[in-house]
Parts: structure tokens; C-alpha cells; sequence
């Protein structure tokens, strides 16, 4: 099978999105800027023209990381302040909308922050990467840095130490377990249920310890989700780097079997397939038949790969233009968004251009191929 | 007019065979050698040239930030604004002035730092600038001007003095263009007496211990033969180099016995928890203690780590708290020991970076505005001078270019920043050129 990606539309937002969630019925996006957090009205799918403005709905005192939509009235945002914000949605939209909770949930930077699927949970991941050794190995982190959080009341249900900084984080399609992964490239999963910590291992493949330029490290692994049965784990990344402020290592992704022990590789990107640059995101088809994985592109010829779920292979692609940090799939999975920004632009007529997108394809899998 | 320095020692041109020695032996900090280690102590058998050596001259640590950090995470933050970047920034000792959040020991004893937010310079690559921050002025081949830490020893360094005057301390042995740079003249016209002895790697001194099958006496008897060849070869040829050859064997000899001093582990632990655990502050902590014990100029470098074009936040969150900590701890010793006064820290890198973020999530390369920081020796501490647009793109008020620093830096030194070189078939060269003048707001 192979895919082909037409764009539909492209949607600008004031500054870089570093997450987006859907409305149910994608009339509606809402978005993790570095300025806030907003609304974008979506035109229907056959309308590729109208270019409506977001609306700014709220903010944190930085970066806004994450977003996440639950029962259509309850957003979620963290952000590089630690904080976790509820906002309860009520038509017409207000702008700006207070915040129902405002909780300080980190000492650092909420990198990610997830909702489970049965939207009982909230995972949020932290922790500030300081030196803790002669060669800037991590110190561990003076508090806990995966938390998992009741999506009621944003009270910790459990929480978790692993090596800063923690970068990314999934909970499996059935609700049941909590992966986060890091810095250095440790992957752990954790039980929901029990609060056990069930798997720990690294994986070397993501993490620079620079022979050029710097002596620490840079890296690490930026996007983890689960297989569709969640008996996989994907991580995704850049592969080493000769210079590690050249951001010139492979566009990587890795797949792990966790129950095993130890956890074992079973597949990653083939380096035919792959180009460089950093890889940040990761969405599995509905189907379960490929997933994307998207990032920045520094050189090669996508930024948007679509990977054949049993060979690996890759079977579409994208070059869109911008560090891609967020791919959704419609439900029907006949559409793939994905969110992301440019590089900033220069001030132009007394303005900072926007640079922030997101961006709208239709999906049309050929079979003959 | 103004008063004449000494002759150059060594004032040919680039290519010359002095150069290549120079480079080979000062600069890769190849210490073949051989002699056994006395205790430091037992260097002094006077009592009194002990003092002598450790007598209170001017003196200077050079945090060399290479790569170049970004003023927005350090000195000159702009929160809230579209560059501002996502760390905030915090009161400090100071009323009315904030630094970034990822500096809070900083903004503790910030009474005691100089700030300069309105550097203004013209070189946006890295060797181009790093040696335009070092020498204070764009190169004129085939001269070569000696660095800040080269006029440092000339002036108040003390050439018998076995301890190295001028020395860069940093374990990188790579470091694109900074290792391009290194490979450099770093003396230039003041001649390879002044340049700079280099360690990397672990902290000890390699190659200064005398093989196991020589003794002292036969170490000293091929010392005395390889000395009567190099006079014979001066007297045959009278090449310069073999002056700079003979002015190694001399540092040599002298590294052979001040190794000890190189030993972070003869530290107290507790000195080296509070500068550690990672090199450059270990390497910061060696080099007050370099300077305590009778170096002139001790320049601490760690690679380019501050170079990032890709993950400038994620990068800045580790190296800006370690960089606080050891600007705290340093400035708090040099203060206990009543070094500060005498000694000059100085804490820069070759530019500044973007206010612009780039798709790598890293900032660039920016010498349009950006910031560094001073404290101890003349300048007066608790000023922050000049500023930047709302956005940190352009320098709002006070520009400060590479001549303007080194005038006022001369100036705090005691030097006359306007003093004429006189170097035989050399065009007149001076410490800064354009009649630049000192920062009088700058200086105690």
C-alpha cells in the first residue's frame, strides 16, 4: 500500500504550536501555542479556502506544551510553567475563558501531558536536565518527574521518578499503562492500576554526548506511544549527531516489545527510508495498519513519514515546511492534521509574522501499489 | 605619545618557522618532558620568593563562554515578549533589575557583578569573532595581535616564575572552530613567552614525570646538551624560533614543577562540590586556585557547548544554573580571600544569539545585541549598563563594541589603552586602535 497526502488546508496561528486537539466532529481545534492557548473554527472538509483566525482562550506564564479535550467541555493545558490548567467549554466560546483549576504540578517545565482514552487520567512528565557528574550526565531530579493525575481533580493518583528530562509521554489505548521516556533514552512503563513500575530499559540510538562541539548531552528520545493492542511501545527521536548543534542525526523511530525481560528491539526506521532531523511526534492510524511519525527535516526529503505497521516500510510522506509537533488522525481516518511551526520570522511592518500552523491532508491509499 | 612596551620577541609573519613551533608546543599542550615532581611547596626553598610569587599583581579569569549564550537566558531577559524564549526572569540584589530565572545566585550578589546589555559587534562567526573578543581588534595580516591573556602576562606576569602565567584550561580537545582558533598565534608579537599553556583531558598534568630508568642527574646532563645545540643552532642561524624553542624548555621545566598545582583532587572536597560536578566548574575552581598560587591569566573553556542552534532551551536549562553556581561560588571565594579587588572576572562569549527562534528549536548566531558580564579589578560593581529594545533585537542605549571593552578593561587594569607598541618594521599598533575610549560609568 501507499498513501497519498493532499493538503486541504493551512491554518496560521500568531506563534510556533507545540500541540493541537480536535473536537469529535473537527469543527473545532484547539491549540498549544507558545503564546497561550486557542480556538480555530475549522472549515468544513470540502472548504480549502476559508482561512478563519484563532482565537487566544487563555495562557500560562509560559510555553503552553500540551492540550487535551475531554467529554467536548473540559480543555486541558500544561505548559513550561509546571502549571495544569481546566477549562470548562461553554457556547459561544468566551475569550478569554478562566481557568476552573490552576495547579502547580511540576517545579519545571510540564514537557507533555496526556489524556487517557477512558479520560479518567492525566500523565504529565518534568524534569530539568542538571549536570550530575564530570561528563553532564543527568542529576536526578529533586522531585518526582512522571506524574499520573485523576483528570477529575488534578490530584496525583501516583507518581514516579525517572532521569531528567523526561520528555514525552503515552498511556495505552486501554487506559491500563503509562510509558514516559527521556533524556538519555530510558523508556519505563508504568501500571496504572498497581503504580508499579513494570519495565525499565535505554536505548542508546537517540541520545549525543557531543564529540565536537559540547560535553553533555542532547537529545533523547521526544515522542512515545503505544501499539493499537499496547503491547508495543514506538519511540521517536534523532539518531546520534556528529555535531550535536548541527541537529543532523537520523529522523529515528524504535519499537519495543515491554513485557519482555529485558525489553527487546523488534523493528525501527529503515535508513533507506529516513532523512535527518529531529523527530517529535507519533499517531497511529485508526486502523492500526501504519502510524506517522513527523519532526523537523534537515536534510532528505520528508519531514511526515506513514510506516507500514507489520514491515516498517515507509509508505507516504510529507515535506510540509515546518517542525511538524503534533499528527491526528481524523476517526475515520481519512484525514491527517498536523500541527507545528516555522522558524520565527524577522518583525515585518512593525508586526512578528505569524508561524505557528496547522495543517489539513486528505489521505487516499492506493492499494495497487 | 604615549609610553613604548617592550620589543616583539618573535614578529614574524604567519608560516614562519616560529608559528609552527608554537603551535605544535604551546597549543596542543604537549609537555613531553621529563623530571620528578616535587611537592609545590618545595618549589620555594626561600621563603621570600614564595611571597614574591604569590604576591597580589593583577590578575584575571576568563569564563570563556564559546559557542555563545544567549542573552535572553542569562543577563538580558525579555519575558513575555514574542522572543522572550520560556524562562522567565527574577528580581536580584539590584532594585529594578531582573536576570533570568535560570540565574537566581547570580541575582543574589548581583551588587557585586558589571553588566554590559548593549554589546554591539560586527562578526557573526564563530573564529572570526572569537578572535575579535580576544584580541579586541579584526586581524591585519601578517601581524598578529596577542591575545587579552597574552598582554595580561606580558604586564604583570612573571616569567621566572615556574607556575604558567597564561593558561586555557578546557578538556574539548575538538571544537570546530574553537579548535581551529586554538591552533591559532595566540601571543602574536609579544612572542611565544606569552602564550598560553593548555591542559585538557583529565586534570593532572600528562608527561611531566621522569621515566623510571633516568635520574635526575642524567635529565639535567641531556638538558645542559640540548641547551649548548640550541645555542650553537642560534648562534649559526639566528632564527627566532629557536628562541621560542628554548623559552618551552624553560616552561617545561617550570610545569614540571608547578604539576601539583594542576591536581583537583589535592582540593578540598568541599571546593569541589560546590564548583562541580561538571568540568567547567571544576576546571573554574583549578583555576582560582592557578591564580591564588601565582598565574597571571587562567582562561576556562569547555568546547562550544553554548553553540545552540538546535535545543537552545533544552541546553540553556543545564549550562545557565551551572554557569550561576560557579559565578557565585567564584566571586564569593575571590571575596573571602580579598582577591576581588585585584582580580578580574570576566564572563563572555564571542556574541550573542537570536532573539528569533529558528525550526531546530535553537537560536543563532546575534553579535547585533547582546550581553556579558564583569566583576572585581577596577570596575565598579552593581552597574547595569546600556539596554536593548523591548524585543532584545537592537541595542537601545550605549552601544558597546569590541575597542570600547577593551579600553575600559585596560583602563581598570591600570593600563593605557592607547599605549603605542614599538615593534621593529611594524606599523605603529596600539593596545586599542581608534582612540576608543574607556566606559567611565564602567570603572570604580
Amino acid at each position: 500500500m501507499k498513501l497519498e497526502l493532499n493538503k486541504t488546508g493551512r491554518y496560521p496561528f500568531p506563534m510556533g504550536l507545540l500541540d493541537f486537539t480536535l473536537q469529535a466532529d473537527e469543527k473545532r481545534a484547539f491549540a498549544a501555542c507558545m503564546d497561550g492557548i486557542y480556538s480555530l473554527d475549522l472549515p468544513p472538509r470540502d472548504n480549502n479556502r476559508d482561512k478563519p483566525d484563532p482565537h487566544r482562550i487563555g495562557h500560562h506564564q509560559s510555553y503552553t506544551s500540551s492540550i487535551a479535550l475531554a467529554t467536548e467541555s473540559k480543555l486541558f493545558s500544561s505548559a513550561y510553567d509546571g502549571t495544569l490548567q481546566l477549562r470548562i467549554l461553554n457556547e459561544p466560546l468566551q475569550s478569554p475563558i478562566e481557568p476552573t483549576l490552576n495547579e502547580r504540578i511540576h517545579q519545571f517545565w510540564s514537557w507533555q501531558m496526556v489524556l487517557s482514552a477512558d479520560q479518567r487520567y492525566l500523565a504529565s512528565v518534568t524534569g530539568q536536565y542538571l549536570a550530575g557528574s564530570e561528563d553532564y550526565s543527568p542529576r536526578v531530579s529533586d522531585e518526582p518527574t512522571v506524574k499520573l493525575l485523576s483528570a477529575s481533580d488534578g490530584q496525583v493518583v501516583h507518581q514516579w521518578q525517572l532521569l531528567p528530562s523526561v520528555q514525552c509521554v503515552a498511556i495505552d489505548p486501554q487506559s491500563k499503562w503509562v510509558a514516559a521516556a527521556n533524556l538519555m533514552g530510558d523508556i519505563a512503563v508504568y501500571e496504572i492500576e498497581s503504580g508499579k513500575e513494570v519495565a525499565l530499559w535505554r536505548t542508546g540510538s537517540f541520545t549525543s554526548w557531543g564529540i565536537i562541539k559540547s560535553h553533555c548531552y542532547i537529545g533523547g528520545i521526544f515522542a512515545i506511544t503505544f501499539s493499537p493492542d499496547s503491547e508495543s511501545i514506538y519511540v521517536a527521536g534523532m539518531g546520534d549527531m556528529r555535531d550535536p548543534m548541527a541537529g543532523n542525526g537520523k529522523q529515528l523511530w524504535q519499537r519495543f516489545t515491554w513485557r519482555k525481560t529485558p525489553p527487546e528491539k523488534i523493528q525501527e526506521s529503515h535508513p533507506d527510508d529516513t532523512g535527518e532531523g529531529l523527530m517529535e511526534a507519533l499517531a497511529f492510524h485508526p486502523t492500526g495498519k501504519y502510524f506517522a511519525m513527523g519532526g523537523r527535516l534537515r536534510g532528505g526529503n520528508w519531514n511526515v513519514g506513514f510506516f507500514d505497521a507489520t514491515t516498517g516500510r515507509i509508505i507516504g510522506q510529507a515535506k510540509t515546511g515546518m517542525r511538524v509537533t503534533t499528527i491526528r488522525f481524523s476517526s475515520d481516518g481519512q484525514i491527517v492534521y498536523l500541527g507545528g511551526t516555522q522558524g520565527q520570522p524577522g518583525i515585518k511592518d512593525g508586526k512578528f509574522p505569524n508561524f505557528g500552523y496547522l495543517e489539513r491532508f486528505n489521505i487516499t491509499e492506493n492499494n495497487e501499489a | 605619545m604615549h609610553s613604548v612596551e617592550h620589543p616583539c620577541a618573535s614578529g614574524s609573519p604567519p608560516g614562519h618557522i616560529d608559528h609552527r613551533l608554537h603551535r605544535r608546543l604551546f597549543l596542543q599542550g604537549s609537555l613531553a618532558g621529563a623530571a620528578s615532581i616535587a611537592s609545590f611547596q618545595g618549589l620555594f626553598t626561600l621563603p621570600a620568593h614564595a611571597e614574591t610569587v604569590k604576591q597580589q599583581g593583577k590578575k584575571c579569569i576568563l569564563l570563556w563562554l564559546c559557542g555563545a549564550p544567549s542573552q535572553f537566558e542569562t543577563w538580558d531577559p525579555k519575558p513575555g515578549r514574542p522572543t522572550g524564549g520560556p524562562f522567565g526572569s527574577i528580581p536580584t540584589s539590584l532594585p529594578g533589575v531582573h536576570i533570568s530565572s535560570l540565574m537566581p545566585k547570580c541575582a543574589s550578589i548581583l551588587d557585586k557583578l558589571t553588566i554590559v546589555r548593549s554589546m554591539k559587534t560586527d562578526q557573526n562567526e564563530h573564529f572570526q569573532a572569537i578572535d575579535l573578543l580576544t584580541r579586541g581588534e579584526p586581524p591585519r595580516p601578517p601581524f598578529t595581535r596577542p591575545l587579552l591573556g597574552s598582554v595580561f602576562a606580558q604586564q604583570f606576569g612573571q616569567l621566572e616564575n615556574p607556575v604558567p602565567q597564561f593558561v586555557l584550561l578546557d578538556p574539548c580537545p575538538e571544537g570546530n572552530e574553537f579548535k581551529s582558533f586554538k591552533a591559532s598565534n595566540w601571543a602574536g608579537w609579544l612572542g611565544a613567552e606569552y602564550g598560553p599553556v593548555r591542559f585538557g583531558g583529565p586534570y593532572k598534568i600528562d608527561h611531566v614525570s621522569l621515566p623510571e630508568k633516568m635520574s635526575e642527574l642524567e635529565h639535567a646532563d641531556r638538558e645542559a646538551l640540548r641547551s649548548f645545540f640550541s645555542k650553537k643552532f642560534v648562534n649559526d642561524h639566528q632564527e627566532a624560533a629557536v628562541k621560542s624553542y628554548n623559552t618551552i624548555f624553560e616552561r617545561v621545566k617550570g610545569l614540571m614543577k608547578a604539576a601539583p598545582l594542576f591536581d583537583l583532587n589535592a582540593l578540598p572536597e568541599s571546593d569541589r562540590l560546590r564548583y562541580g560536578p561538571g568540568t567547567f566548574g571544576l576546571h573554574t575552581l583549578l583555576a582560582r586556585h592557578l591564580i591564588e598560587n601565582g598565574s597571571t591569566f587562567v582562561m576556562v573553556a569547555n568546547g562550544m557547548p553554548w553553540d545552540c542552534h538546535v535545543f537552545n532551551h533544552e541546553t540553556h536549562q543545564m549550562l545557565v544554573p551551572e554557569l550561576d553556581r560557579i559565578i557565585f561560588e567564584l566571586l564569593q571565594d575571590l571575596s573571602d580571600r580579598s582577591m576581588l579587588d585585584d582580580t578580574l572576572v570576566l564572563i563572555m562569549g564571542e556574541f550573542g544569539r537570536t532573539p528569533h527562534l529558528n525550526e531546530a528549536r535553537g537560536r543563532d548566531h546575534y553579535p547585533n545585541a547582546w550581553s556579558m558580564a564583569v566583576a572585581g579589578c577596577g570596575f565598579k560593581p552593581g552597574v547595569v549598563y546600556g539596554a536593548t529594545d523591548e524585543n532584545g533585537i537592537d541595542v537601545a542605549e550605549n552601544p558597546v563594541d569590541q575597542r570600547r571593552l577593551f579600553a575600559t578593561i585596560y583602563q581598570a587594569l591600570g593600563l593605557d589603552p592607547h599605549q603605542t607598541y614599538n615593534l621593529p618594521g611594524f606599523p605603529t599598533f596600539h593596545r586599542v586602535e581608534k582612540n576608543a575610549t574607556p566606559i567611565a560609568e564602567l570603572l570604580a
